[in-house]
């Protein structure tokens, strides 16, 4: 019997430190067992330690070769920080992929603007690499980022060559910044000026913490967006990713099945307002 | 759909037959002094052919268990799993109507979408036999305002009605009709009369009634009108206890949890629900839903609201067993009438 | 596949559920409706009794410790090792020097084994357990107003009563089953009166709330009863034909004024008024009590007290009313009650009484001690002087529950030998010489005695995990040092009761239904719901004045906060269960402190903020619970943490009764960690 509940095997080929409590695992499933893994940006899957549980991880890259796939770990709790004691060549579980992705379709020859928080840009990361890997089939792109400090950015040399694709900006904040910084500081909302898109036909895409992503779509629906064509990815506690263990249930819709990512009308019917 | 009769007697040679064909025959029992309880009757015996009320547990806890291993824990650092399997055929007798409604529910819910293995395996090897209630079970049941007693209307394989002379039995499903057509010298047709007396039972329990308006009743929670008074008592009254969750015929949320012991163990699941804090609390401590009352009121829309929608029926079966075993006296019954008084 | 019938472990209610076992497995709870005390009704911690039993970290195997570290040994060689250890204590130092601490955790049959083994085989009267942190004030305070300390009355009156006086007691976090009597009370229109530092879940609803300061009690209470009798709202004819000693005891309660204790108690002399009146004036009028009064230098005192105001009133000895102390453990009653005390045998019969002690010695065939033993706290002043040589501990963490960790700690580091029985490597077992593996509730036949005097039966659901059950261990002992008990818990109630003319008529036979309430005076005595009734035990109530005296240590400029402690809903003591169920340390992972609004913004307090508690005794790093639930000046905290344990904060200061510490008043201070 196919049992949705088996964790199918896949082996750590890569730790990348990404700052002091994140590190991206790059991940292989033993695809002559199990065949390759196919998802589409913006899904997640649930990764499993044996004796820590599982936990959900949206996929932070798009497939690579024979399915290869990334997710970034920030150390948060009991199942996050055994992970980060795993190697390389060490084995967990996954299974997966579940949830939506975003209205691909829909984006074509529109201009897109990323807004990401802190450990938010995960998420956000393998629609961008999709994005730049169709890059001819789409408008303009800016990449809003911020973190805490300078030393919390993820993926810094990939967001260096993000900066050198055609039509394409990327714009960084930090809270504390340190000395050698010398760009932008504050929330990301005190980026949004610098946007140079046309807000009637663009898509926003936000991730980040709750509170962030509640002021980030408050500004960008003053910006003159479209609530439909604002989406943000939504954080909910969840134990099976097959909507039945009932932990990320919202009003008749589970994150882990509709969601995890949602136009801001969506989130209005499910009762989360900016 | 075609009735049958049965006599007492036979109904006691036809359990006899039907336990040789299970692994475990769950029927309601008297444990220590008054506690009705499902248990295995097969290897035990003693099980209680008609009774009065309802079981302090519904028949969940063998399909959804509080505690249930799905995975052997083989290895740590391989990360070795293997499915904990749970084959056993389980015949299920003196299910009441409004617990057999809730199996439909689950049904519903567990093999849609993605199926729930664990669930669907059980399930699957599962036959209910339906009793029908001839009295209202205790003062805080409401099965007959929720649509789901005295008599099943569907989602059983046999359904045994109460009679004077005996007992009504009517096939639900082909597992069902296969029992009356295996055991047919048990059977004879029923009579006029037998009718008559059921009808004459579901006149009296409609008697003293008042149809619940459930649609009216979501709108009312749809739209946010139930007056925050309501929310506020439900929020102070609860200690968390999760007795509600844990004896709801309809509540399916469960949470996943290791338990190591070296490099072996075993990954459990167990019953989990909407009371708790923590059921919607992420890894780094920020929650969705900070008020206590939040947590009621999920559960209350869940079943009176969302599942309306979802399912066409609510999914509160009115047995009542929130009610009594709640320490801070919340009452769904209550909570019902009084939305629908003020709405 | 069974469902066996038993007795809650966890606060001293005493809720019956089954356990659902299944191929020898506990898979879940089911309620017990027939059950007269809990009624089908449970709280989160009984919902999830079974998760701790089957954990991986039970102790399997008995440890012994060799340079330093714990190896895995035999029961046989284990046991003979420690029966050769102590014989060699006792033969080097005399009986003395050794001392039992049983537990209340255990079952009265074990207990009654327990102390026993320390009598008749060790043969000292040191034997004591943890009711010295909880409810021994109840003991000797009610026994010298009433002539039984105990529970006066029963739970099912509560929810008929009028007024209910809820003082030092927070019934819905920890007795939750009473907290739904008293929810189901305030439902049927009874008037609630709460006196707690703490605006506790009842305060919500009652018609009085006193918020006074820790260790103000007596004050408080001496006002009501000044008030009450000033205004004539006493029962006369009570005190006249029922009690002796009003005159005097008048004497010294008539200068507490409402208004003369404004500032020791913090609280508006209208209030007390308000109260007093309600409570004196209201038919069915009872008190509820626990730890906040029991847990002070003046915790027999403020027994007294409590029982001097339903005297006043007249609101004892008769149904619907008297004097509810919630007891904390599941069998610190029973504890109490086997005479795991050192002044008593079972039925609080004194070791002193020449008559007791021979109807024992001729009993067990030995030569019993003649003098009283060390209460538990003298026990850690012995170990340290060094009189004290060996502690035998069953089922109790003394590192985490006894007040000033770093004091016991000394005590235990001072002993030759160290015995510990326990479930989980509990801190005091780390340090133990050998540790030997207990049993839970649900590997052992036995009784349990709940706070309303009931015995209930406790009932084997499946085999001891390590192999025995503390009974067992305790037996196996004791024939090895040629002595022979049985350990068949049947047996034992049967030896206890032949003992006991308190508890005469108990029985397994007779506890299969609903249990019994002692005294239980014979085989055809039906129990007792209300005691006192037509006379006190003792014959007459008597008044004893209590004066008000403040805590052993107050706060001043160095340290300006009262810190006080307590227990909260999904924790159980030191947690070693609790922390072990998923979903209750979910709830509620670590220690925090509750501090008020108006003293978080003085000292510019965040609740993001890790704050350090500070007293004379020592310091935790905890996140701040900003909350005006806790009174300014005040500072609340709970010790359920092993890992950040409260007691280190907690003063070892005692009672010169019964020797209980002040776990409710002490000074602190609140620092930011940065300073």
């Amino acid at each position: 019997m196919n049992n949705e509940y088996l964790p199918k095997k896949a082996i750590i080929e890569k730790i990348i430190q990404e700052s002091s409590d994140t590190k991206t695992f790059l991940l292989c499933l033993n695809h002559r067992a199990y065949g390759r893994l196919k998802y589409k940006p913006g899904q997640f899957l649930m990764l499993s330690l044996a004796g820590f549980g599982e936990a959900p991880f949206t996929f932070a890259s798009i497939p690579g070769k024979d399915g290869r796939f990334q997710v970034s770990v920030r150390r948060v709790g009991a199942l996050t920080n055994a992970l980060h004691q795993f190697k390389e060549k060490d084995i967990v579980g996954v299974r997966g992929p579940y949830g939506n992705t975003f209205p691909l379709e829909k984006l074509k020859k529109k201009d897109l603007l990323f807004v990401a928080g802190g450990c938010g840009i995960a998420p956000l990361r393998s629609l961008i690499q999709y994005v730049f890997k169709h890059r001819k089939e789409y408008g303009k792109i800016e990449i809003i980022y911020g973190c805490r400090t300078p030393g919390d950015r993820f993926y810094r040399a990939e967001m260096e060559s993000w900066q050198n694709n055609p039509d394409t900006k990327v714009h960084l904040t930090v809270d504390e910044p340190d000395e050698k910084w010398g760009g932008s500081c504050g929330v990301v909302c005190v980026l949004f000026p610098k946007i140079k898109l046309n807000p009637k036909t663009s898509f926003a895409f936000i991730c980040g913490p709750a509170l962030m992503i509640k002021f980030a779509i408050r500004d960008i629906l003053k910006f003159g967006f479209k609530e439909p064509n604002i989406w943000a990815s939504l954080e909910r506690y969840m134990k099976c990713g097959i909507g039945k263990c009932g932990h990320c249930y919202l009003k008749g819709k589970y994150v882990c099945l509709d969601g995890p990512n949602f136009s801001y009308s969506q989130m209005k019917e499910l009762g989360i307002e900016a | 759909m075609q009735r049958f009769f049965i006599t007492k007697e036979n109904l006691k040679v036809l359990i006899a037959s039907l336990k040789k064909d299970c692994d475990e025959f769950i029927a309601p029992k008297r444990e220590h002094l008054d506690d009705l309880v499902f248990g295995d009757a097969k290897n035990e015996g003693g099980e209680l052919l008609e009774y009065e009320g309802n079981s302090v547990i519904s028949p969940r806890a063998f399909l959804l268990p509080q505690t249930e291993p799905l995975f052997e824990i083989q290895s740590v650092k391989n990360c070795g799993f293997r499915p904990i399997e749970d084959k056993k055929t389980r015949i299920f007798y003196g299910v009441r109507p409004c617990d057999i409604k809730a199996i439909s529910l689950m049904k519903e819910f567990f093999l849609q979408g993605i199926e729930d293995t664990f669930y669907k395996q059980k399930l699957e090897h599962s036959v209910f036999i339906s009793l029908a209630c001839g009295k209202r079970c205790f003062a805080k049941s409401f099965c007959n305002l929720m649509d789901a007693g005295p008599v099943a209307k569907e989602g059983f394989d046999l359904q045994l009605i109460p009679l004077s002379r005996g007992y009504l039995a009517e096939a639900g499903s082909k597992k069902g009709s296969q029992i009356i057509q295996k055991n047919k010298k048990l059977f004879s047709k029923a009579l006029p009369d037998d009718e008559k007396e059921i009808k004459a039972l579901l006149k009296n329990f409609a008697e003293r009634v008042k149809k619940i308006d459930f649609k009216k009743l979501a709108n009312i929670m749809q739209e946010d009108k139930v007056s925050p008074e309501v929310w506020d008592d439900i929020g102070q009254r609860c200690v968390v206890c999760s007795g509600c969750i844990t004896l709801c015929p309809t509540c399916s949320c469960f949470s996943i949890v290791d338990r190591l012991d070296g490099d072996k163990g075993v990954r459990l699941r167990y019953c989990d629900g909407c009371p708790y804090a923590g059921f919607t609390r992420m890894a780094g401590g920020s929650t969705p839903f900070p008020l206590h009352k939040e947590h009621i009121r999920r559960f209350f829309e869940h079943k009176l609201n969302v599942d309306l929608q979802r399912y066409g029926t609510p999914s509160c079966v009115g047995c009542g067993r929130c009610i009594q075993a709640c320490p801070g006296n919340i009452s769904i019954k209550k909570f019902i009438d009084t939305v629908i008084l003020n709405g | 596949m069974k469902r066996v019938l038993t007795t809650c472990p966890y606060c001293g209610v005493g809720c019956g559920f089954y356990l659902d076992v299944r191929d020898g497995r506990i898979v879940g709870i089911i309620p017990s409706k027939s059950n007269i005390v809990s009624k089908g009704y449970l709280c989160v911690k009984g919902w999830h009794a079974h998760e701790p039993v089957e954990h991986p970290d039970r102790l399997k195997k008995p440890l012994i410790k060799e340079n330093g570290k714990f190896k895995e040994a035999s029961w046989g060689s284990a046991l003979d090792y420690v029966a050769g250890r102590l014989k060699e204590l006792k033969d080097k130092y005399g009986p003395d020097a050794l001392s039992v601490c049983t537990s209340a955790r255990c079952t009265n049959e074990e207990n009654f084994l327990m102390m026993k083994f320390a009598r008749a085989v060790l043969g000292t009267n040191n034997v004591d357990h943890c009711a010295r942190t909880c409810h021994v004030p109840t003991v000797a305070g009610l026994n010298q107003s009433f002539g039984s300390g105990a529970s006066t009355n029963s739970y099912d009156e509560i929810p008929f009563m009028d007024c209910i006086l809820i003082i030092g007691s927070n019934p819905t976090e920890a007795h939750p089953i009473v907290g739904w009597r008293v929810r189901t009370a305030i439902d049927n229109g009874t008037k609630i009166i709460v006196c707690d530092p703490r605006k506790i879940l009842p305060a919500e609803n009652a018609s009085v709330y006193i918020q006074h300061y820790p260790g103000s009690d007596i004050a408080l209470i001496n006002a009501m009863i000044q008030f009450i009798v000033s205004e004539g709202l006493h029962d006369k004819e009570f005190i006249a034909k029922r009690t002796e000693g009003f005159d005097v005891f008048w004497e010294v309660v008539k200068d507490y004024t409402p208004e003369s204790i404004r500032d020791t108690t913090g609280v508006e002399p209208a209030l007390i008024k308000q109260a007093a009146k309600l409570y004196a004036t209201s038919k069915r009028s009872c008190i509820m009590y626990s730890l906040g009064m029991t847990e002070h230098t003046v915790g027999t005192d403020n027994v007294i007290a409590m029982a001097n105001l339903s005297m006043v009133c007249g609101h004892v000895g008769k149904e619907f009313s008297g004097l509810y102390p919630m007891r904390g453990q599941n069998n610190v009653q029973g504890a109490c009650d086997m005479g795991a005390l050192p002044n008593v045998y079972s039925g609080y019969q004194p070791v002193t009484d020449e008559d007791v002690r021979k109807k024992f010695e001729n009993a067990w065939a030995v030569s019993l001690p003649t003098a009283n033993g060390l209460t538990l706290t003298d026990m850690i002043f012995k170990a340290i002087e060094g009189s004290l040589k060996c502690f035998y501990i069953i089922g109790e963490d003394q590192l985490r529950t006894d007040p000033n960790t770093h004091w016991i700690e000394k005590a235990l580091d001072s002993l030759e030998f160290l015995v510990v029985q326990e479930i989980f490597m509990s801190e005091t077992a780390k340090k133990a010489d050998v540790v030997l593996p207990g049993a839970s509730f649900a590997e052992k036949d036995g009784t349990f005695t709940c706070a309303e005097r009931r015995f209930q039966r406790v009932r084997k659901a499946i085999e001891p995990i390590a192999g025995k059950t503390d009974g067992q261990i305790i037996c196996e002992l004791a024939k090895r040092l040629g002595y022979p008990m049985d350990a068949d818990p049947e047996q034992a109630c049967a030896e206890m009761a032949s003992l006991t003319p308190l508890f005469r008529g108990v029985s397994f036979k007779r506890l299969e239904e609903n249990g019994l309430q002692w005294p239980v005076y014979s085989k055809e005595h039906p129990g007792t719901p209300v005691v006192h009734l037509e006379k006190f035990i003792r014959g007459l109530g008597k008044f004893i004045p209590v004066k008000h005296k403040p805590p052993a240590e107050t706060p001043d400029s160095e340290y300006p906060f009262i810190l006080t402690t307590g227990r909260m809903l999904f924790h159980y003591n030191t947690g070693t269960m609790t922390r072990r169920t998923t979903n209750l340390l979910r709830e509620h992972p670590r220690n925090f402190v509750q501090i008020n609004p108006l003293d978080a913004q003085k000292l510019g307090v965040k609740s993001e903020e890790k704050v350090r508690v500070k007293t004379r005794r020592g310091e935790l790093e905890v996140w701040p619970e900003v909350t005006d639930k806790i009174k300014a000046g005040v500072l609340w905290m709970p010790f359920h943490f092993s890992d950040q344990p409260t007691n280190v904060l907690t003063n070892n200061a005692f009672d010169p009764v019964c020797r209980i510490g002040e776990y409710k008043a002490c000074a602190a201070r609140v620092e930011k960690p940065s300073s």
